[in-house]
């Protein structure tokens, strides 16, 4: 069979919630019974670190911040992403699956709109810890929309014409 | 003196308001412009931003970064070697090209100030901390002079964007403060967008009620 990588990103920040719900031994049966067998963790300044090893048929393992993940994004086929807009966007531009978890404990939770946006387009799954397990068990990855990127040229072209 | 500064302030926000604020530069001049990183992504959105820029008009350029972002730093200095080496080999491939073009595309520089706030710290403390960011990046703004100032909000960029107002009033330099809405915010700015909606000259959002709800907002169609 197929070996296929989760790979989860929480960014520069921290979020052991996400990462202690992903490395939950339910959640590893539902990634291994999807057809998952690989979880590589991008925990940030987070303070969790998971053990390196194969449970319930899922190698996992764990890395705290590198200048640059696009690799990882590349040999993912399925992301789980903190509410980040560079995390989330770097999933999406790179065609991947895209499972958004909402970080509900910060002080100024405007991430909900973004991750909300791009959910309701149906570019990506949304939903926080707790509900993870629940949206690995129900999502179907061939329900998802292509991402359409961003033109970053509207902005140069309207700075050329004002300076 | 006091009297010329304020009615210099009211005339500066006057045209900032109506859109007034004139051309920067004389046209051949090249635009120094200074960007402020954030954690993350910020970090992200502006340098994709800069890459899409011509970056033979838009130099020097000049990365301002929080003390504590090592991560932004090192990401930028990957963005910049990228724009160099394309440079150098669009350069090789045609010979009428001088080499100013080469060296003025891959000008720029770093400066580190304190952080004006971390992720999560309360609003009290806040205040000191962008205090003291303020005195830092003050130095920083005042000693490059920038034309341009493009920013996407990290909290950094506000103490930055007040004094480069403060330049325009007294008259040191000419610049234009342009604040680039993160695409997360669809229905509300952020905190730096919502003080910069009354100093900036430019809040470009990239969705589209973001310009319903705010007038002042310019939607060009998303960027990221």
């Amino acid at each position: 069979m197929m070996c296929k990588t989760v790979f989860l990103t929480v960014g520069t920040t921290h979020f052991d919630t996400l990462v202690k719900a992903a490395v939950d031994e339910d959640t590893l049966v539902v990634l291994r019974e999807k057809g998952y067998t690989k979880l590589v963790l991008q925990i940030g300044r987070g303070t969790f670190t998971p053990i390196e090893e194969e449970r319930c048929g899922v190698t996992v393992s764990s890395f705290h911040l590198k200048p640059s993940i696009a690799e990882d994004f590349q040999s993912a086929d399925l992301v789980i992403s903190h509410a980040g807009a560079g995390s989330c966007l770097e999933a999406l531009k790179a065609g991947k699956a895209l499972v958004v978890v909402v970080n509900d404990t910060l002080m100024d939770n405007h991430q909900t709109e973004l991750a909300e946006e791009l959910s309701n387009n149906k570019f990506c799954y949304l939903c926080y810890p707790g509900t993870l397990q629940e949206t690995l068990t129900n999502m179907d990855v061939s329900q998802l929309q292509p991402y359409v990127p961003g033109q970053p040229m509207l902005l140069a072209r309207y700075l050329d014409s004002v300076v | 003196m006091s009297l010329m500064v304020l009615a210099r302030t009211f005339h500066i926000l006057y045209r900032i308001h109506h859109g007034t604020t004139g051309p920067l530069v004389v046209p051949g001049h090249t635009v120094k412009t200074l960007m402020v990183l954030g954690s993350g992504g910020h970090t992200g959105e502006l340098l994709q931003l800069m890459k899409a820029l011509d970056l033979s008009i838009y130099t020097p350029r000049i990365y301002i970064t929080a003390a504590s972002d090592t991560l932004s730093i090192s990401r930028l200095r990957l963005s910049e070697q990228g724009v160099e080496t394309q440079t150098k080999r669009e350069n090789s491939h045609s010979s009428d090209t001088s080499n100013q073009t080469q060296t003025s595309a891959g000008q720029y520089s770093i400066e580190v100030v304190p952080r004006a706030r971390e992720v999560g710290q309360g609003w009290t403390s806040t205040y000191f901390t962008t205090l003291w960011s303020l005195i830092f990046s003050a130095i920083s703004v005042t000693r490059h002079r920038p034309n341009l100032i493009l920013t996407n909000g990290p909290g950094t960029c506000v103490p930055v964007c007040l004094v480069a107002l403060g330049l325009r009033i007294l008259g040191i330099c000419r610049n234009r403060v342009v604040f680039v809405e993160s695409l997360c915010r669809v229905k509300t700015l952020s905190l730096s967008g919502r003080i910069l909606y009354h100093l900036a000259d430019d809040i470009i959002v990239q969705w589209p009620g973001l310009s319903k709800t705010y007038p002042r907002c310019k939607y060009l169609g998303r960027l990221i």
